[in-house]
């Protein structure tokens, strides 16, 4: 494996709580908890979680539209530490951030070219009036939307749901970027047309030989859609490896609660994980494995202790008491589900 | 993979820019006199003093005399014409107006977008000064100011004024960047690598131009009060003509015991008139800042009118469901079957417009006891119309023109929801079908605790109902849905969201009702939490008997929990069918093509494709049927006919593939 | 509880603010503020005044921190000095008097004109799309017109022409100042016109901010829930709609209130009605320095115990504020 284009490595991110009158030891929201995360060239790689698993807040970490509060985010290798300035904007040249609404993500007042030509003239300096415009063409040709010049002069409120997400993406390849950020790409999307903006971003990935982040709650979609999928609870990574393996043979019980929880008809079996709990408070996280209170598997261990990481499998990892001597995935039915 | 256009049929702008809202905003009437009234008084501003007849301080022995041809607005007591100094008075009034609206605009602006921006202690310590400023009372602090300024000409008023009014425009500004800020394109501006100067610039004014407009539109209004003000009490240059200055002396000559009127009407009149026209423009920018003004209210007769237009059936059938006596209690009914007769509702026909668009064009279905009818769509299909149709839910502009919502009331008797009365309605609605909406957090009353909200249901519907009673009920339903008996007393905003969904069904269940329509009710949940609520509405179900309409996009969902499914399509039903058989054959190609759309996680991994195109809008919906210009297998008949829902087996379609007259089955198209 | 106490730490920091510009703004200015003063009443002041304003501006070669602190001590005692417009009385004495008058008035009137306006705004804004709209023009001509100018007008033709009400004053010269039911109900009868000036004219701001809020809560999801759940078309208006639509209104009329002040300050002039604002008139126009300061320092701290009265309420109402 070669090495990775974007990583995080043992990141935290830790969120002032902002009192009326500071108490003493002010509070702070554990959004991101010792993480680390690789992305290689020319491969997605999806981060599956819920709303409040820390997934968008890494990706802004990731992005540097916020500084980290411990660890170190290394670009090609290098730390960066770009949050402001003429640093930030180089990195954002090369890591580029593409958001979840796409009716949101742009200045309703203004024209799909005046909002490209923005980007354009940020990252190609040299270019000047119809150069830019011959640059916008060509990024919209990428994104499928032909004849360009249908859409240039058009309000974001006149174009579709999926057309918009077309021009996000024309957006970000605008910097010819290293790595794409999706956060949540298609979540917001009607469901037929979720496939054309994902097999886009497959296409892009592959031709261009970037890395791609794909940011979801859809760990169905990340099955078929990432080659390594991670999984996020409470702002920890519990869960690692290759798509198919965590999908087929997931082995953290959340990963497990996860799969089972979603609706899919073609399953046979009625086995259900049962989930006895509710998310968890990200200002004073459970102690130990953040998971322990809804766990059918749960050990005294997990309560005191945090589990590390242990290494499965062919790059499968899984950070669970329960694989501290057993490298074998746990099966649902090995323990008695509540 | 081959290169697919995304634009697989022409789009009309669907609205008109921005620029083009403010024309339209223009034409209401009231606006537009607004506007008219503001330039008159904008041009005699500037020309004032050239056309007027005589010089305003000139004495002439003509004194306190009435309108006359020589005199159009009359003399003062030393036969100054009243006309003239309106005309020089016009002048200094607007300019400090003016004046002191600019200033003012210039520094709220400043002061409040830099704090809302900025945030931090920058953001706190303006706002603490923003707050002081607003607190302290103006014009006493403006009477003070003024009088310490020597000879306070037009200058020294437009500054002590801005002084004393930046305060409120800087906090409305300050609020508005705040929400503006989180917005995501803001944060797509950054991440593309914009200059914090650029996006306040490019991003974050011309979002706010219409509050802006507005706040320099009322300060010119209090500008022009508070300069007047001040002018009458002689705290101005009294020698410097304006609007108030005329009043003081007015006041000073006794205008009023010699019955004078013609000395001080004029210049009150003019400052009302303008004050006036700026509020009607300002009306005009508040309506287009927040479109829900340009609606009509619920509680008119419009409304009223609206929401059923089309002729009533006859009388017979209303007399026989007024219910009269205690309430009739519905014979149980057997656990469904497919085979089930046991109709509790039926919609007939029914259409939906807004206007001149159809959002539910010709749907009928029935709902049998016990039933749980999947309706899945996605955007622009009319499912969430549908919805609020079957509910009666539904607000101006929409309305509906044909149809028949045919529920069966427990004595048997069968009667036409929309043709219900006000009473009828109030006594059916929850009593026998209530909703449970997508986003809780929106649907409970933020200010009312939750068992309350419970319990009015209770109090409308019970009127027999004891305090105690009802509290027991309450206790009852939360346990039901499993929600602990203490968070009767919170308010939605404390509980978490799964409990909130919970709280709304528990809503839902306050009075047994025969149906529960449920709109997108787990959308916004987490995956595990989605499957909490619905294991627990199953259970609910099997319990206590309702039927269920489930509105949703997600089609892997319905088919899991639904008996039947519908799907639909551009304002139509195009299928229909139970979901085993919907699942392992779906008849539709738009129902296949859907179905492809969804991952597995169980099985093999199979290539998608999706469906190309997007779903359509209604204002242009293709001719023939509304899926063709996406469809694979569609052919020329397609785009003349439109589909009637076919049966094949025990599923119905709305695809000419199926129609008799097109004999042609799946699989042997070429 | 937290919440009122920020506030009231707020309002305590707005009131120092307030006194010390109080304290500053004459000392700011160019020149001895007292021979500014002389000058610009173009040597209108008499002599007793020229020494009264030289007594209270004391040394000029304190320093300007000793002059704050004994600033403070007077305030502290309540000694303002001696009035020189009401000569021989003293400050506390003419603001005592004067105060209780404007209290009343101010009161009654901007409790009568919230009411009213509010409650015509929600109706207004229920029944949007009917002949209540019109109302709206209406209001907002009136409350675009002068208080003092409307007063004028009041005066004309109910005081003048029909002769129905008092021409000025607070109360009639032949009763005496007590709590006697004669005495009151002069005094209620000479507020008529003052009353009606400002409630008429304050009336449209509330109307329309409260017609808008309403129009906006009536769009909202719980609303349409209340509908469907079959409730009275009242109990939505008033337990729904209303009291969600209100909790704005309430934080603008804070705000307003300022405004209110100052316009009934006006109004007080021209009815000659024995308030702060008549009293705030005269000083200015006899540069008592002494009295106008003493009387903005009042009239600041009656719109702060407003405005903190006005949040201890809000907070009252809207559940959401008060949690931890």
């Amino acid at each position: 494996m070669t090495a990775p284009v974007l990583e995080a490595v043992d990141v935290t991110k830790h969120f002032p709580v902002r009192g009326l009158i500071r108490r003493g030891g002010s509070r702070v929201v554990h959004a991101v908890d010792n993480v680390s995360l690789k992305l290689y060239a020319g491969r997605i790689t999806a981060l599956v979680g819920e709303s409040g698993s820390g997934k968008s807040t890494l990706a802004r970490l990731l992005a540097q539209l916020y500084p980290v509060t411990s660890g170190e985010i290394r670009l090609h290798g290098e730390t960066v530490q770009a949050t402001r300035g003429k640093a930030f904007r180089e990195h954002v040249s090369k890591v580029q951030l593409i958001l979840q609404d796409p009716f949101a993500s742009f200045n309703p007042v203004a024209s799909i070219a005046s909002t490209l030509r923005r980007a354009v003239s940020i990252h190609h300096e040299d270019k000047r009036g119809p150069e830019q415009l011959a640059v916008i063409d060509d990024l919209l040709t990428q994104t499928n939307l032909v004849p360009p010049r249908q859409f240039t002069e058009k309000f974001p409120h006149e174009l579709s749901g999926g057309q918009l997400q077309r021009v996000s993406i024309a957006r970000a390849l605008a910097a010819s970027p290293d790595v794409f950020l999706a956060d949540e790409p298609v979540s917001s999307l009607d469901v037929s047309i979720r496939l054309g903006i994902l097999n886009l971003l497959r296409r892009l990935t592959e031709e261009r030989d970037v890395a791609m982040l794909y940011v979801t709650h859809d760990i169905a979609s990340a099955r078929y859609f990432a080659s390594d999928t991670a999984v996020m609870y409470a702002g920890e990574i519990v869960e690692t490896g290759p798509s198919e393996t965590v999908t087929q043979q997931a082995a953290h019980p959340y990963t497990q609660l996860l799969i089972s929880s979603a609706p899919d008809p073609s399953r046979t079996d009625a086995k259900r994980v049962k989930d006895i709990g509710q998310p968890p408070s990200l200002i004073s996280p459970p102690s130990g494995c953040r998971f322990h209170p809804r766990c059918p598997f749960a050990l005294a261990r997990c309560k005191q202790e945090t589990p590390p990481t242990f290494q499965l499998a062919d790059g499968h990892t899984a950070r669970c008491w329960l694989y501290a001597d057993n490298p074998e995935p746990a099966a649902p039915e090995r323990a008695d589900a509540q | 993979m081959a290169i697919q256009p995304a634009v697989l049929a022409e789009t009309e702008p669907a609205e008109p820019a921005a620029g083009r809202l403010w024309l339209r905003a223009l034409r209401k009437p009231l606006t537009l006199t607004g506007v008219i009234i503001t330039l008159v008084f904008v041009v005699l501003a500037v020309v004032g003093p050239w056309i007027a007849p005589y010089d305003p301080s000139a004495v002439s022995d003509a004194a306190t005399a009435p309108p006359s041809f020589a005199h159009w607005l009359g003399t003062t007591q030393n036969g100054q014409d009243i006309l003239s100094q309106m005309l020089y008075g016009a002048q200094a009034s607007m300019l400090v107006g003016l004046g002191s609206a600019v200033i003012t605009t210039i520094l709220s602006v400043l002061v409040g977008v830099t704090a809302g921006y900025l945030g931090g202690t920058s953001d706190e310590l303006l706002s603490l000064l923003a707050n002081v400023f607003l607190v302290l009372p103006g014009l006493p602090l403006t009477i003070i100011l003024a009088a310490y300024l020597p000879h306070s000409g037009s200058l020294g008023i437009i500054l002590v004024i801005s002084l004393t009014g930046w305060a409120w425009g800087a906090r409305v500004l300050r609020a508005q960047t705040l929400s503006l800020r989180k917005r995501d394109f803001v944060e797509a501006a950054r991440a593309t690598g914009e200059r914090t100067s650029k996006i306040i610039l490019r991003d974050i004014l011309p979002n706010q131009l219409a509050v802006i407009a507005a706040a320099f539109l009322g300060t010119v209004t209090a500008a022009i009060l508070t300069q007047a003000s001040l002018a009458f009490l002689g705290l101005t240059d009294v020698t410097q003509w304006s609007w108030g200055t005329i009043l003081y002396w007015a006041q000073a000559d006794s205008a009023l015991l010699t019955g004078s009127w013609w000395w001080f009407v004029p210049a009150g009149l003019a400052i009302a008139l303008i004050g006036t026209a700026l509020s009607l423009v300002n009306f005009g920018i508040d309506e287009f800042i927040n479109p829900r003004l340009r609606q009509a209210g619920v509680g008119t007769k419009k409304a009223q009118r609206a929401q059923v237009s089309r002729t009533r059936t006859k009388r017979v059938k209303r007399a026989a469901s007024r219910r009269s006596g205690p309430r009739q209690p519905r014979p149980v009914g057997t656990p469904f079957t497919a085979d089930s007769t046991d109709v509790i509702l039926e919609v007939r026909n029914l259409k939906v417009n807004y206007g001149a668009v159809t959002a539910v064009d010709d749907v009928s279905f029935t709902l049998r006891r016990g039933e749980v009818l999947g309706i899945a769509g996605e955007s622009g299909s009319g499912k969430s119309t549908l919805a609020y149709a079957i509910t009666r839910l539904h607000k101006p502009p929409a309305e509906i023109p044909q149809g028949e919502i045919r529920y069966t009331n427990a004595d048997g008797s069968i009667v036409d929801v929309l043709a219900m009365d006000d009473e009828q309605l109030r006594a059916f609605r929850w009593e026998e079908l209530s909703i449970v909406f997508q986003s809780a957090m929106h649907a409970l009353n933020p200010i009312m605790r939750v068992g309350e909200q419970i319990e009015d249901a209770l109090v409308a519907h019970r009127p027999g109902s004891t305090a105690p009673e009802r509290a027991a009920r309450v206790v009852e339903l939360l346990g039901i849905v499993g929600i602990p008996a203490d968070r009767a007393n919170s308010y939605p905003h404390e509980l978490s969201g799964g409990m909130r969904q919970r709280a709304m069904i528990a809503v839902g269940l306050a009075l047994d009702p025969e149906i529960i329509v449920m709109d997108e009710p787990t959308t916004a949940l987490d995956v595990v939490i989605q499957r909490q609520i619905i294991d627990k509405i199953m259970e609910l179900k099997d319990r206590l008997g309702f039927s269920v309409v489930f509105i949703t996009h997600d089609l892997s969902l319905l088919i899991e929990m639904s008996d039947t499914i519908a799907v639909m399509y551009g304002g139509k039903i195009v299928e229909l069918a139970a979901a085993e058989d919907f699942h392992q054959r779906p008849q539709h190609p738009y129902s296949r093509g859907l179905l492809e759309s969804f991952p597995t996680l169980s099985g093999p991994k199979r290539e998608l494709s999706g469906i190309p195109g997007s779903p359509p809008d209604l204002r242009r919906l293709p001719s023939g049927c509304a899926f063709r210009p996406r469809c694979p297998v569609a052919f020329d008949a397609c785009a003349e006919h439109e589909p009637e829902l076919y049966q094949i087996g025990s599923s119905q379609a709305a695809c000419l593939l199926y129609s008799s007259d097109h004999a042609v089955k799946i699989g042997e198209t070429a | 509880m937290r919440t009122v106490l920020r506030k009231l730490g707020f309002y305590l920091l707005t009131a120092w603010v307030a006194i010390s510009l109080n304290f500053l703004i004459p000392r700011i200015m160019p020149g001895d503020p007292a021979s500014h003063l002389i000058n610009q009443f173009h040597g209108k002041l008499s002599p007793a005044a020229i020494q009264a304003l030289r007594v209270l501006f004391g040394q000029p070669d304190a320093s300007l921190w000793t002059q704050y602190l004994n600033y403070w001590h007077s305030i502290v005692t309540g000694d303002f000095g001696i009035s020189y417009a009401y000569y021989p009385a003293d400050v506390g004495t003419v603001l005592g008097q004067s105060m209780f008058w404007t209290l009343a008035l101010i009161t009654a009137c901007t409790v009568i004109g919230f009411v009213i306006g509010t409650g015509l705004g929600i109706l207004a804004g229920w029944k949007r799309g009917t002949w209540l709209d019109s109302l709206i023009p209406v209001t907002t001509f009136l409350s675009s017109i002068p208080y003092f100018w409307f007063a004028i007008i009041i005066v004309l033709v109910f005081a003048i022409t029909l002769n129905w009400f008092p021409l000025s004053g607070g109360y009639s010269v032949d009763t005496t100042i007590g709590f006697s039911g004669d005495f009151i109900a002069s005094a209620l009868y000479y507020a008529v016109l003052p009353a009606a000036t400002i409630v008429i004219t304050s009336v449209g701001g509330w109307l329309i901010s409260m017609r808008n809020m309403m129009v906006t809560t009536l769009s909202e999801d719980y609303v349409r829930l209340a509908e469907a759940k079959g409730l009275s078309r009242r109990r939505i208006m008033y337990k729904y709609a209303a009291r969600n639509a209100m909790l704005p209104s309430l934080s603008g009329f804070a705000m307003s209130l300022g405004f209110v002040i100052g316009g009934s300050i006006v109004t007080e002039v021209v009815f000659n009605y024995p308030g702060l604002g008549t009293t705030l008139f005269k000083a200015a126009q006899a540069a008592d320095y002494p009295l106008m300061s003493a009387i903005f320092l009042l009239i600041t701290v009656m719109v702060l115990v407003a405005n903190l009265l006005a949040d201890v309420v809000y907070v009252f109402l809207d559940p959401r504020t008060r949690e931890s």
